[in-house]
């Protein structure tokens, strides 16, 4: 079936990517918030520690960068990661050029956060970086024949890449093939659910269909490029649910919104094309 | 303007793809990645990291032996964690230490940001009255196996500020 995407549908999936990626800038600003003590003396990440690494040598770096994460300068950093969240997150209500505005300060604003401490980031973060920039680009240069599909393609790629190297991953781990990856996983405490786990435990079929499933559904992923629209919608469906029941079990809370805004991109990808 | 976007993106795209082996140059690659632009996508795969890791710190006593090790809480886990989780990142970052911990050996890790990091954290934590040092260590279990608990790092005696 040939689906043709108008230019609403580009505009309401942009919009729809930029108001996810404004959802994980305020979670990801109150955390900080949170976690403030943390960034201070004494703290897990404390400045007086982080500016020892050699990217922050030389005079001058060091005085920027002392201005920039020290106390006030972190406060500020923190505030503008809210106020950045908020701006996007109402990107429904506002031109498209403040959209792709409110982007480029997202990401501005996740460069110098995640530069401070290369310690406690996570896959979310990265795709939050890969998905903003992209769609920044596009906003800024879609004008231009090709740029927009070139942006949506790198997001597209990145979000196939994510999956599959996962799966692949996967298929090399024995604990993965033999179905007890999951159970384990899940039995800790830091990034599971123990009281599931230990449910799990002692059924070792579902323990072992869970496992394949994981691992069938993230390296077959790539296909979705050359499926029908409707085995689209599925697999982004299937990734949906994926990532939901990571944040219910594992407390994965922050991978959910950037790689949902990174959907549309498929959508583009597979079925704008078509159309043209 | 297509064509550059084009390369720009594929360069990126590139250097995800080749970033996501593990070898030595490689790792220098990643050594640079300062801005974190290059993904990880080996998610708990091929070998999933279940175990919980576990900082402890103990002082030392006034007849100069060492005290108990207590662990410092971090798994602050709520059943609400799937909407609020701001203890993951420093269950990361216990994580991230715990595993650069394990690739360098000997004296190499003294010198390196997440042992100070550690250090400098412990340090600022409550101490004995009159304690001249202390010491932390990081071990890891898996699940409620506290009996065969690994330990990653034991840190040397390390100062204390006199007041």
């Amino acid at each position: 079936m040939v689906v043709i995407m108008s230019a609403s549908d580009f505009d309401w999936m942009f919009k729809f990517s930029a108001t996810l990626l404004g959802v994980g800038r305020i979670l990801f600003a109150m955390e900080c918030i949170w976690l403030f003590q943390e960034y201070g003396r004494g703290g897990m990440f404390d400045w007086n520690v982080l500016r020892q690494r050699s990217v922050f040598k030389g005079r001058i770096i060091q005085v920027l960068s002392d201005w920039v994460y020290r106390d006030r300068g972190m406060k500020i950093l923190i505030l503008i990661h809210v106020l950045i969240g908020l701006w996007l997150m109402i990107s429904f209500v506002i031109p498209n050029k403040f959209v792709t505005l409110g982007l480029w300060f997202a990401v501005s604003g996740n460069v110098v956060i995640f530069l401070r401490s290369p310690v406690g980031q996570e896959g979310s973060d990265q795709m939050t970086i890969i998905v903003s920039v992209a769609l920044a680009c596009g906003g800024m240069l879609g004008k231009f024949d090709g740029v927009l599909f070139v942006c949506h393609l790198f997001i597209a790629g990145q979000l196939i890449l994510s999956y599959f190297v996962a799966g692949v991953a996967k298929v090399f781990g024995p604990l993965w093939r033999s179905g007890y990856a999951i159970e384990k996983i899940l039995s800790s405490e830091c990034f599971g659910a123990p009281r599931v786990g230990e449910w799990l435990s002692s059924r070792k079929t579902i323990s072992k269909l869970i496992c394949w499933s994981v691992i069938i559904f993230e390296c077959s992923f790539p296909l979705i490029l050359f499926l029908p629209v409707n085995w689209v919608w599925t697999f982004l469906g299937i990734a949906l649910m994926f990532h939901v029941g990571n944040a219910i079990l594992m407390g994965l809370n922050g991978f959910l919104w950037p790689f949902v805004a990174a959907y549309p991109s498929i959508l583009y990808v597979t079925q704008g094309s078509l159309g043209s | 303007m297509v064509y550059l976007v084009s390369a720009i993106f594929g360069l990126w795209f590139f250097l995800s793809v080749i970033t996501q082996f593990s070898n030595s140059w490689v790792g220098r690659i990643r050594q640079l990645d300062y801005f974190n632009l290059l993904p990880a996508w080996t998610f708990f795969a091929p070998h999933p990291d279940y175990y919980d890791y576990h900082l402890l710190y103990r002082d030392e006593n006034n007849d100069g032996s060492m005290g108990e090790f207590l662990e410092v809480e971090m798994h602050h886990v709520r059943w609400y964690k799937f909407i609020w989780n701001p203890s993951r990142r420093m269950i990361k970052s216990l994580m991230d230490c715990s595993q650069m911990a394990l690739r360098l050996k000997g004296n190499d890790i003294l010198e390196t940001f997440p042992y100070v990091l550690l250090a400098n954290y412990v340090l600022h934590l409550p101490h004995a009255t009159n304690a001249r040092y202390t010491q932390f260590a990081i071990y890891r279990t898996e699940g409620e196996d506290l009996e065969n608990a690994k330990k990653i790092l034991i840190s040397g005696l390390i100062s204390l500020p006199t007041l």
